[in-house]
């Protein structure tokens, strides 16, 4: 009996011991980031284009000025489930219009609720060819999802 | 001669049969033990959030005990924005394998594999706020979901006096299979816990009364 009291003690004090443990911090819980990266169409290589301006219809924020871009990540809509891109410059107006599914779920007193993105689509796009690399977004800027492949 | 040769052949036959009979009384059940959990009652009192029961029984077959459980909960959980809450029923059933297999009482050091389900429902409701998107208020319900999952279990029960046991379960839950085609993924489900992981522990800690059906033994003999 001695025996089973110990055991009883020694596992109990184990579960106490996990039950404690701290729950994870409340960074970054969406994952409605999806990174773009221009493609030379001919060969592939990373490829940098200039925009006058890169946003998303639906919001006054602008992702990019004018700037020779070859890589940029994009806040999807996640009230919504798809996101409308404009690329401007001085010739053109390009849009790329991306749909996905949005699932909420309640992750803690502490951090709330999260939104999870999946099956991330392409609607249509007026580029040359556009890939989509991975359908899951990420939650920060090293996500990599969508290849614009541009002939310039 | 002939009655020679079949008295010879009819002992081994009558042996075999009391081995047969042998075998199948050690697999008599000796009793039934019915048990609530005490850890449920104790967080209804101490959390608003919270509310449930759990009731247990398990029948006795050699060292092996064959076990269910059935309970409800229901919880809420609030946070800043955001206020999710779940009902639902659930049950378990599993084989324990009994390791004191020398005890007169057949106290009982367990392991053993269960088998969950529950039904529930639950809602939420979300305000958020993000500095791109602006504002968003959504309401979400679930109904009649229903998930199933694997339990690796151990513990004890022990007698304390005549009828009256107590016992533990620490529950190893993993293998969890749910509904994730609805807008709203569950956080929590009665019986299995919240799903953040891809596996969760439980605790349970049973007062039981067992009925005892014939004289109990060491399983193994003394």
């Amino acid at each position: 009996m001695r025996f089973l009291s110990r055991l009883v003690l020694g596992l109990f004090s184990s579960l106490l011991a996990i039950s404690c443990l701290e729950e994870p911090e409340c960074v970054r819980i969406n994952n409605n980031v999806a990174g773009i990266t221009f493609r030379n169409l001919i060969d592939g290589s990373n490829q940098a284009v200039l925009w006058d301006e890169i946003s998303m219809v639906g919001t006054d924020s602008i992702v990019s000025g004018r700037a020779s871009v070859t890589s940029f990540v994009l806040s999807l809509d996640y009230f919504n489930n798809q996101t409308t891109v404009k690329f401007r410059n001085q010739e053109l107006i390009d849009s790329l219009v991306l749909a996905y599914r949005v699932q909420a779920q309640f992750i803690s007193e502490e951090c709330g609720e999260r939104y999870f993105l999946s099956d991330l689509k392409l609607i249509t796009h007026t580029f040359d060819s556009v890939r989509i690399v991975s359908a899951v977004p990420g939650k920060d800027t090293k996500a990599k999802n969508i290849e614009i492949y541009v002939n310039e | 001669m002939l009655l020679v040769t079949i008295n010879s052949l009819a002992q081994p036959a009558a042996n075999i049969a009391d081995t047969t009979k042998t075998r199948k009384g050690k697999f008599l059940p000796t009793g039934v033990r019915a048990g609530i959990d005490v850890v449920g009652p104790i967080r209804n009192q101490l959390a608003d959030n919270f509310s449930g029961w759990e009731a247990t029984v398990d029948i006795d077959f050699n060292r092996y005990l064959l076990v269910a459980d059935y309970g409800y909960t229901s919880s809420q959980f609030s946070a800043e924005g955001s206020d999710y809450r779940n009902d639902g029923n659930y049950w378990r059933a599993g084989i324990d394998a009994n390791f004191l297999t020398r005890d007169k009482d057949r106290n009982v050091f367990f392991l053993g594999l269960h088998y969950g389900r529950s039904s529930y429902n639950e809602t939420m409701s979300i305000t958020t706020e993000d500095p791109i998107w602006g504002s968003f208020t959504q309401d979400y319900s679930n109904q009649g979901l229903n998930a199933r999952w694997l339990e690796l279990n151990g513990g004890l029960k022990v007698k304390i006096w005549r009828w009256l046991w107590l016992g533990y379960t620490a529950r190893y839950k993993f293998g969890l299979k749910q509904d994730e085609s609805k807008e709203m993924l569950s956080h929590e489900i009665p019986g299995y816990g919240r799903t953040n992981d891809p596996a969760t522990w439980g605790f349970n800690y049973y007062v039981f009364m067992r009925l005892p059906f014939r004289k109990t033994t060491p399983i193994l003999g003394r």
